[in-house]
């Protein structure tokens, strides 16, 4: 077909999506410390392993779902990851047992806090696969709320460059949370 | 836009609604959101082994986020180009007061060609539109024999016959004029450089149009411009 894809990252999705020896291993050296992360930080560190591992279990055996053209591989495994976390706080019978709707709204906060921390992790991710600069005018742009002026004076980097960088970061971060939706 | 932006071969560009929901998430992280914490060293073993040998079936595989890309050295003509993703470790970006972005050294190039090449971007230049209607970026990738030119043209106006053709460059110095040139283009392509072109010397990425007039120099209009900078 074409030439070799360039980009490593979508020669592992493209293995793993073919169903390739090797690839599901390719894929937890990739984003297994991102799986296991958002599963610590939502269920402690005593059950964070297990659920990473019913993760990849069901990544796997549910590759053939996988689009590429949907969203990213990093989104994906996010997204099954979330439902895992919220299904194991659910068994784990973390509801509150109140009378009338107090318990369906405890839930609901579980799930949005999960979710905002998926989401946040995904652009996290997004953030950390951008070329030196780029990520580092991003990381200025948004965890810092540097306006473009601002960064412009502080790294002598051009403002068409910075706004270019930061539409980069914005195009990666879609990718990803695209995956997850 | 890229086509990282067109999702599943729809051309919509990024909306409003959606940029404002994505910045408003990365505008939520926090420092603690961009360190992942790794999983117990026994994790993967006890993932393989749920499995039987057809799915782990693979000589061990060490992490490496810096992987570099397989060489993608035969000139192609690309219509829609993805970007090398080069996870790098965190380093701190040297700020100084004057333009603080590093110029390629000769001595890292020359490093490079003696290696051998992967395909690795070790620069790269977003170039300045020079007239209205103009996105694009350029790369440069360590290959086999040398490098390529990865050209990103995002946003190209057709020109009429009349107009002429567009014509890429490299260009050592605009006062003296020394500059070569690497082909006509009408869109994103990867072009391997001559090898005794030295990008470190010849760093400017131009653009211009050409009349067709037979006459080979330059013709001074320019649309893109851009210097190539280390990413190394």
């Amino acid at each position: 077909m074409s030439a070799p894809d360039p980009d490593p990252l979508r020669a592992v999705e493209a293995g793993f999506s073919s169903g390739d020896d090797g690839a599901l291993e390719a894929v937890y050296n990739e984003y297994g410390s991102l799986v296991f992360t958002y599963c610590r930080r939502s269920l402690g560190p005593d059950t964070a392993a297990d659920v990473s591992q019913e993760v990849f279990l069901a990544a796997w055996r549910a590759r053939g779902r996988f689009d590429p053209d949907k969203g990213s591989l990093p989104g994906w495994l996010m997204g099954i990851t979330k439902n895992k976390i919220i299904d194991h706080l659910r068994a784990k019978g973390r509801r509150i047992t109140t009378v009338g709707s107090t318990e369906t709204v405890e839930i609901v906060g579980m799930s949005d806090e999960v979710s905002n921390l998926g989401d946040r992790m995904l652009v996290a991710d997004a953030l950390a696969s951008l070329p030196e600069r780029a990520r580092l005018i991003v990381e200025m742009a948004f965890l810092e709320d540097l306006t473009h002026t601002q960064i412009a004076e502080r790294t002598g980097v051009p403002l068409g460059t910075i706004k270019s960088d930061i539409r980069r970061g914005l195009a990666r971060m879609k990718r990803n949370l695209d995956g997850l939706r | 836009m890229s086509d990282e932006l067109r999702g599943s071969g729809d051309h919509h560009a990024l909306d409003a609604a959606t940029i404002q929901e994505i910045e408003a998430i990365a505008a939520s992280l926090t420092y603690e959101d961009l360190e992942l914490e790794s999983p117990p060293a026994d994790l993967w073993g006890r993932i393989s082994s749920s499995f039987d040998s057809e799915a782990t079936n693979s000589p061990t595989q060490t992490r490496e986020r810096n992987a570099p890309a397989p060489s993608g050295a035969k000139v192609t003509n690309l219509s829609q180009h993805s970007e090398a993703r080069n996870r790098r470790p965190r380093q701190a970006l040297i700020l100084g007061a004057a333009a603080a972005v590093v110029v390629i050294a000769a001595v890292t190039i020359g490093v490079l060609v003696a290696e051998g090449g992967n395909g690795e971007v070790v620069a790269s230049a977003d170039l300045e539109p020079l007239a209205e209607g103009y996105i694009g970026e350029a790369s440069l990738a360590a290959a086999d024999q040398g490098f390529t030119l990865e050209l990103l043209l995002e946003s190209l106006p057709t020109l009429e016959e009349s107009e002429g053709y567009y014509e890429v460059w490299l260009i050592k110095s605009l006062d003296t004029g020394e500059m070569q040139s690497l082909g006509f283009v009408d869109g994103s392509q990867d072009i391997e450089l001559p090898p005794g072109l030295n990008p470190a010397e010849y760093s400017t990425v131009d653009l211009s149009i050409e009349p067709l007039d037979g006459v080979p120099t330059h013709s001074g209009q320019s649309v893109l411009r851009g210097t190539l900078v280390s990413e190394v």
